[in-house]
């Protein structure tokens, strides 16, 4: 589903990933895995074509990333960012609506709108749809994204999704949901899903394969139980393995 | 009371866009009325009655076309240009902050202006008026791009840098168009102090005509771009995921904000706050969608610098007090209320 070869970002001459190379199939769950400053949201912004590598090459179903456009990305991969912060007083519902940006109108359509209802219901704040975006909790705001981010492929099969740190601010019930609602996108509509995670337990859970990054560098990758193990986490996160328990 | 009244507006659905349309036309019809309200007013009254039943004196035509339509007609197309680059600066800075005034770029095409009268010479007519106007236009946009790039020293956007940068800005346009003043010769000085002060006094067709010219084409290139406006409201990273192109749209508002902002500055000097405070109202009436904003930040823009501009030669008759002394004595409390508010988290 996406490949990348031999990816490395440098910006002002540092270094921040380093001959990266992954393969994705169609359907899975991929963790990325590694202490702050690994340089994980800067491989989830090269994966998803926002920012270009500064050598590698990264496929996409086939095709480079350097062949699509910002609409043809947009209707075959969503991201969802660590924050989002809005200072303006819109509704839980237009944001929601944005997710649709990628349509002829922008969002506001009444499918547009339809659609957003629908995904605000499948993270469960549908009731707060009137509800001004700064008056929610940071979890509920964290729902709200999801949903839109899940409205921008609404149509879409086999898409791509992108997940920084999605569960940073959810209580733990809206955490399972969370990779429930992925679970069941990635097994009926064929979605691929790219997740950056922090809690390991979860990650070991949810994942089928993850790569773990250290500095910038593949630390290891492959099959999940194979790859979190307690030697692993002691060495990445350089902790006494006396601490770990798996 | 206000609250209640958005919560009204806010709901979404199809009939949004006709609720959108009804306030766009309330807007309209207040500005309307306003407009001829504000040119039967002035040192010559022109009874009112008359002026609907068409029965007017040859000596009140002549006050009313040669004085007051140019007079309230300016004020109208500078407030709609104030309005208008408040509300898309507002949205491209995504801070309800960013007034042109205060970040500076009023500052650079007022210097860009100065320049131009004293290296250039006052130039009148037609051609004197575009090249003032794209003067500013030129220094306006060079700010706006520097502030942007300011804000975001520190890898994200921050607000303090914004704020900080403007007054740097701010404080380096005031001493250079100082100087200039300093250098220029007796004639020059009295342009740039004549024009520099914010005043509508002394407007002509011609002035009109140009704002027009560029002011309206650029509300309307904006009002294209509002929908992309809300979505950019996300953050940059988020509306490129979303698949709006930020950067054509980053260009595109700063180019037509520059134009409105540098064809005011050119046409009225500095005048301040309107930026802010209209797009500021229309929010908190009626929601923050820029649909809505944008056409209404022109209207009612042009309304309140209409109403300011018509207290400021009626207040002290018969003498004038510049109109951006007016706006900046009650947009400045407001800025300070709209900063508590906002530390407050209440925007």
């Amino acid at each position: 589903m996406i490949t990348a070869q031999n990816l490395s970002y440098e910006v002002n001459q540092k270094q921040i990933l380093r001959d990266i190379s992954l393969e994705v199939t169609q359907g899975e769950m991929f963790g990325i895995l590694g202490p702050n400053g690994a340089g994980k949201s800067t491989l989830l912004k090269c994966l998803s074509g926002y920012q270009k590598p500064s050598s590698g090459d990264i496929l996409m179903d086939g095709v480079s990333l350097e062949n699509l456009n910002l609409k043809e990305l947009a209707c075959k991969r969503a991201v969802l960012t660590q924050q989002v912060v809005v200072n303006f007083p819109f509704t839980v519902l237009q944001i929601a609506a944005m997710g649709r940006g990628h349509g002829a109108d922008f969002g506001n359509s009444s499918v547009d709108f339809d659609i957003a209802k629908q995904a605000l219901e499948l993270t469960e704040v549908l009731h707060l749809q009137d509800r001004q975006m700064s008056s929610l909790s940071g979890g509920e705001q964290q729902r709200v994204h999801m949903a839109r981010v899940l409205a921008q492929l609404w149509d879409k099969n086999d898409a791509l999704l992108f997940l920084d740190e999605p569960t940073s601010s959810l209580d733990l019930k809206h955490q399972f949901l969370l990779f429930d609602i992925c679970k069941d996108i990635a097994a009926r509509r064929g979605f691929t899903i790219i997740v950056v995670l922090h809690d390991l337990h979860m990650a070991r859970r949810v994942c089928d394969s993850v790569l773990m990054l250290r500095e910038g560098r593949t630390f290891s990758k492959g099959n999940v139980q194979e790859v979190i193990t307690a030697n692993a986490i002691s060495e990445l996160y350089e902790i006494s393995i006396s601490r770990v328990h798996i | 009371m206000i609250s209640a009244l958005r919560r009204h507006f806010t709901s979404e659905g199809l009939n949004t866009k006709s609720q959108y349309t009804n306030i766009t036309l309330g807007l309209g019809i207040l500005l309307v009325f306003l407009l001829v309200i504000a040119s039967t007013i002035g040192a010559i009254q022109i009874p009112f009655q008359d002026l609907v039943t068409g029965q007017l004196s040859e000596f009140d035509q002549a006050v009313l076309f040669n004085i007051r339509f140019p007079r309230v007609l300016l004020a109208a197309i500078v407030g709609a240009a104030l309005g208008v680059s408040g509300a898309a600066m507002q949205g491209l800075f995504r801070n309800p902050l960013a007034d042109p005034t205060l970040i500076g770029i009023t500052g650079g095409a007022a210097l860009c202006v100065a320049a131009t009268i004293v290296f250039v010479g006052p130039i009148a007519g037609y051609l004197g008026l575009y090249s003032l106007s794209f003067a500013a236009f030129a220094g306006g946009s060079v700010t706006c791009l520097i502030i942007l790039r300011l804000s975001r020293l520190s890898g994200t956007f921050s607000v303090t840098h914004m704020l900080l940068a403007g007054i740097a800005l701010n404080a380096l346009t005031f001493a250079s168009s100082g100087y200039l003043s300093f250098l220029s010769d007796d004639q020059q000085l009295r342009a740039i102090s004549f024009w520099s002060m914010g005043s509508l006094g002394g407007a002509l067709w011609e002035p009109v005509i140009v704002a027009m010219t560029i002011v309206i084409p650029c509300i309307i290139a904006i009002s294209r771009k509002s929908k992309e406006l809300n979505v950019l409201l996300l953050g940059e990273e988020n509306a490129t995921y979303i698949g709006i192109d930020t950067q054509r749209l980053k260009r595109t508002i700063v180019v037509c904000a520059a134009l409105c902002v540098g064809m005011a500055v050119a046409v009225s000097g500095v005048i301040g706050f309107i930026g802010l405070v209209v797009p500021h109202l229309i929010r908190l009436m009626f929601g923050a969608d820029h649909r809505l904003l944008i056409p209404g930040s022109a209207l009612l823009g042009a309304s309140l610098l209409l109403l300011a501009d018509t207290l400021a030669r009626t207040i002290a008759a018969p003498t004038e007090i510049p109109v951006g002394i007016l706006t900046s004595i009650v947009g400045g409390p407001f800025f300070l209320w709209l900063l508590i508010r906002q530390s407050k988290g209440g925007i």
